[in-house]
């Protein structure tokens, strides 16, 4: 039934915006979300939505032993991943990054030069 | 003309003045659908008597006189409206008008803000976006893709269950359009300012709205009354004088928050479907009366013009 697809999709929703709320406070294991959010979820459902969030990119990650550690992914880190999505589905790569270069703002050339360099130097 | 013409402006008074307790003591959706059906209805019918009133004036100039087939001096004889009257409706059509349009031109200009802000963002439709900002805030950007946007510092301040209660309430915003009860308001009351008091009115009523849904997602009124008084106390939200995305934006304590706090802690509104029959008496009493006042002024103009010819009159009955 439609009604109940909307219903599970605004459910997944709100379930998606509860977790991510409660990294608010810093990085956690799943077990630690779940322990933040109380009775109401099963272990499998926590672990499930920061799998969902970290597909989208929302959340980062960081393997630790057995299991991984959340953390809300920061503004830039959002953001780039944008950026990199929206070159993923160009045709032409090497045209798209051409034309961003060239209408690149001057001022950003230098911070660009600059994090080329250090990215050869690693 | 008679006094139907003027039935409407006293409805609107009488809405205005009693749009506030009709806010708290109706359920909160059923106040909020209510009132904002109510004062638009209303406005419509006092854009409608005043174009009447304004066009008994405009009826006695020549060209739109010859252009209705009517003669000057029988409709100033039948004298149907003082002409201070007509003069007062004429300027009111023209300054409402542009109020109208100046508050619909920056609603949408505001509009054209959240959605770009939305994009700026991020995310999906509905999803909550946290920021790194010093600031506690917490609020909902309107529209199809809106978004919840919360600060880091809030969350990481509010136990787990009143964050839930927050995100359920910002998240009740956008699933009921709920700026679309007040868009819809904000324009009523543009084009008669009689009606002034419906939008803190309705404001207050959505925020009742969603406060009622945050309760039943967290199953516990009292603990949406204390993410409410904890918000309340910590949220700081710049002012936003440009008239940007922050006029639209739906603010978890922006309307009566000690009100909805008692609410909250008080056993739910039982439905008293009874209160809306003074509401539905007023509208019907508005409708009729300006059905009434066409009625009026039709009967008015066809009174001021000459008799048709006997042979025209033979024509006209014989062709049909």
């Amino acid at each position: 039934m439609p009604a109940d697809g909307e219903a599970t999709r605004r459910d997944r929703g709100a379930l998606e915006n509860e977790v991510l709320a409660s990294l608010a406070a810093g990085a956690m294991t799943p077990r630690q979300v779940l322990g933040q959010l109380g009775g109401h979820l099963a272990y499998t459902t926590v672990m499930t939505t920061l799998a969902r969030l970290h597909e989208k990119g929302a959340v980062t990650r960081e393997s630790s032993g057995r299991t991984f550690t959340y953390a809300l992914a920061d503004r830039s880190s959002v953001q780039a991943r944008a950026m990199r999505r929206s070159l993923d589905a160009a045709p032409d790569r090497e045209q798209v990054l051409a034309r961003f270069l060239d209408e690149l703002d001057p001022a950003d050339v230098p911070v660009l030069r600059r994090l080329l360099r250090r990215e050869q130097a690693r | 003309m008679g006094v139907a013409v003027y039935v409407p402006l006293l409805a609107a008074l009488l809405l205005g003045a009693t749009a506030d307790p009709i806010s708290r003591v109706l359920p909160p959706a059923t106040a909020t659908r209510a009132l904002t059906a109510a004062a638009v209805v209303l406005s419509a019918a006092t854009s409608f008597v005043l174009g009447v009133l304004a066009f008994t004036l405009l009826g006695r100039l020549r060209p739109v006189a010859e252009l209705g087939r009517w003669s000057v001096a029988s409709l100033s004889a039948l004298d149907p409206v003082p002409q201070g009257v007509a003069g007062l409706a004429c300027a009111a059509v023209l300054v409402l008008g542009a109020r109208g349009l100046r508050v619909g031109l920056r609603r949408c200009r505001a509009t054209l803000a959240v959605r770009a802000l939305c994009l700026r963002l991020g995310g999906e439709p509905g999803q909550l976006v946290i920021l790194d900002d010093d600031a506690d805030d917490v609020y909902a950007l309107p529209g199809a893709r809106g978004r919840i946007v919360a600060s880091r510092s809030l969350l990481a301040a509010l136990p787990a269950a009143e964050r839930r209660a927050v995100l359920a309430h910002e998240a009740a915003h956008l699933r009921h359009h709920h700026h679309r009860y007040r868009a819809a308001t904000e324009l009523a009351v543009a084009v008669n300012p009689l009606l002034r008091s419906v939008v803190p009115a309705v404001r207050f009523a959505t925020e009742r709205w969603a406060d009622e849904e945050a309760a039943l997602t967290t199953g516990d009124r009292a603990v949406v009354a204390h993410a409410l008084a904890r918000v309340g106390v910590r949220r700081h939200s710049p002012p936003d004088p440009s008239g940007g995305w922050r006029t639209l934006a739906l603010d978890v304590t922006d309307s009566g928050t000690v009100a909805r706090v008692q609410a909250l802690l008080a056993p739910p509104a039982r439905r008293r479907p009874a209160a809306l029959l003074p509401l539905a008496i007023l509208v019907a009493i508005t409708v009729s009366a300006s059905v009434e006042a066409q009625r009026d002024a039709e009967h008015l103009f066809e009174q001021a013009r000459p008799a048709p010819p006997v042979s025209a009159v033979a024509v006209a009955s014989s062709s049909t």
